[in-house]
């Protein structure tokens, strides 16, 4: 190709099928709710999980699919477990109040399964209706033999 | 269209570099642009809090609207009377002692948007309005006619470096860039390099020669690149470190980006914040002592921006919200320290948002004129009046 003549248009137009255009995720994947699939280990391993919102949609913790306020009762008890650590002169990071909200065994919509019992039995904590179908001892027996809620602790993270 | 002697020399380099596979940073430094200024934009991306940033600690509104995640007093590094950074920017104080580090209040433009999508793409195409596609780098490759003078630090390449028909290049790892033909055409391109030629022909084989072994001279410089500073640990502070390598080595790109996230501080503001903001300080210290101990540091100024601010008044989750107008920093041996522009009026806001002062395409335009040497109105399509914060 020496002595070919290159335009500039040419040129430009040739490095085009040589640089790499990585466009950058277009997808709202909130940070809290990558984060929450993560510690509750929700996600298979595949990486696939946060994109797909079955795994965990935003009506977990608000009220509409498309997240924001208002919250449901779950998502309450969660903004309401950052003020109170704030209050108290603390800076816990989502993952640590995630673990502080589930280890007080609130029962956040009041269906008598406690948070952290809906979050091991894949059903809902922020609404009443989505409730476990064993009895609660039952459950909760194996949750305990499962491990209980020290396995929902904050995960480590990647230094930014 | 005619080419001159630069011209034919800078499109022989690319030439190589779509002939080779170079990569276009080293294709870039074959034109020998060492010796030009470089700026490099910090990009925080999530909208960082203004107000916990650069922090009006004699303003009682300030401590009102933010009982629990307000910087108390005694914790604020005090710049001015009335004005003082976050404790976690204490690194950045001796570049604030030298003069060196500048704040731009009530950054903002006309008509906020509080997407995070569609605020970023306005910052990155410098078009409130939307309307354009490109990124005001990218544009600026377009106009000089070098797609390789500015490049990413990173894996993903941000619109603010998208022209209409390229894109200029991300690196993600510098270590893993060389100069490399295709397997098994080393010999044919030897070859070529090689026949007789006479006129223009011989002309662009001397050329590619003379550009390949600068090339090798700037790979080796990269290869011997030894940093002049500790840098701490984490993704950001490393992709500084490849920034002063290659500003170091000699690449000759203009303009470097380099992003650090996480800023979307809805819930547990100090928590997040102050994490990133140490992040963020750690590693500009360390960049810039890195870039003085190399000799360089003349020649290297930052910018940073957010996408926007975030809400005067806290929310129920001890974070904030998505806001209109921030802070902007500069830091450098070019930079004219202090703040630049008046702190926000917290009692007269705008749906709960500080009202901005000073558009953001009027620091773009100083660093755009000041210190590229480019014509600003070009890029941003207008005049855009903004802070002297040039030295």
């Amino acid at each position: 190709m020496v002595g070919l003549r290159f335009t500039e248009k040419h040129v430009l137009g040739g490095l085009i099928a040589l640089l790499v255009l990585t466009a950058p995720a277009a997808l709202a994947l909130p940070k809290y709710r990558l984060q929450a699939i993560t510690q509750f280990h929700l996600d298979d391993g595949s990486g696939l999980a946060a994109l797909d919102r079955r795994v965990m949609s935003c009506s977990y913790c608000h009220v509409k699919e498309s997240g924001g306020a208002p919250w449901n009762p779950f998502g309450e008890a969660i903004r309401a477990t950052f003020k109170a650590n704030a209050e108290a002169g603390g800076k816990a990071k989502f993952p640590e109040i995630l673990s502080i909200l589930l280890k007080s065994e609130q029962d956040a919509d009041g269906d008598t399964y406690p948070d952290a019992l809906e979050v091991w039995a894949k059903t809902l904590p922020g609404d009443a209706e989505s409730k476990p179908t064993e009895p609660l001892e039952t459950v909760q027996a194996e949750f305990e033999a499962a491990g209980g809620v020290g396995q929902f602790g904050p995960q480590e993270t990647e230094k930014k | 269209m005619p080419l001159d002697r630069r011209d034919f020399l800078k499109y022989s380099a690319l030439a190589v570099a779509a002939t080779s596979g170079m990569p276009g940073f080293l294709a870039r430094a074959a034109t020998q642009a060492t010796g030009q200024k470089t700026l490099v934009v910090i990009q925080l991306t999530g909208g960082n809090d203004g107000l916990n940033t650069l922090i009006p600690y004699s303003n009682g509104a300030y401590y009102a609207a933010r009982p629990t995640i307000a910087i108390p007093k005694k914790d604020v590094l005090t710049l001015g009377p009335d004005l003082g950074m976050h404790p976690s920017l204490k690194p950045l104080m001796g570049l604030w002692d030298a003069g060196q580090l500048a704040w731009m209040e009530n950054i903002g433009y006309p008509n906020p948007n509080r997407s995070h999508f569609a605020s970023m793409a306005i910052w990155h195409t410098a078009d409130p309005t939307q309307a354009q596609a490109e990124g005001w780098i990218g544009r600026i490759a377009e106009k000089i006619g070098d797609p390789f003078c500015a490049s990413n630090i990173g894996s993903s390449t941000p619109q603010a470096l998208r022209a209409a028909e390229f894109s200029l290049p991300s690196i993600d790892a510098v270590d893993n860039f060389q100069v490399k033909l295709p397997a098994g055409l080393e010999g044919a391109f030897g070859a070529m390099l090689d026949a007789p030629r006479s006129g223009e022909a011989d002309y662009l084989v001397r050329a590619t020669r003379q550009m390949m072994s600068n090339t090798q001279k700037v790979q080796a410089n990269v290869g011997k690149y030894k940093a002049g500073a500790t840098y701490p640990e984490g993704k950001f502070a490393t992709q500084l470190k490849d920034a002063a390598r290659l500003i170091a080595s000699g690449t000759g790109q203009r303009i470097l980006y380099v992003s650090l996230g996480g800023f979307d501080t809805h819930a547990g503001q100090r928590g997040e914040q102050d994490e990133l903001l140490a992040t963020l300080a750690s590693g500009l210290a360390a960049f810039q002592t890195d870039l003085e101990r190399q000799g360089v540091a003349e020649r290297v100024v930052v910018m940073g921006f957010s996408e926007f601010g975030r809400r005067v008044a806290e929310n129920d989750s001890a974070g904030t919200d998505h806001g209109q107008g921030s802070v902007m920093f500069a830091l450098g041996k070019g930079v004219k320290g202090g703040i630049h522009g008046d702190s926000p009026d917290l009692e007269d806001l705008s749906l709960g948002d500080i009202k901005y002062k000073q558009d953001f395409r009027g620091v773009y335009a100083g660093a755009l004129t000041g210190w590229l040497g480019l014509n600003a109105r070009d890029i941003l399509g207008g005049d855009f009046k903004g802070p002297q914060w040039l030295a």
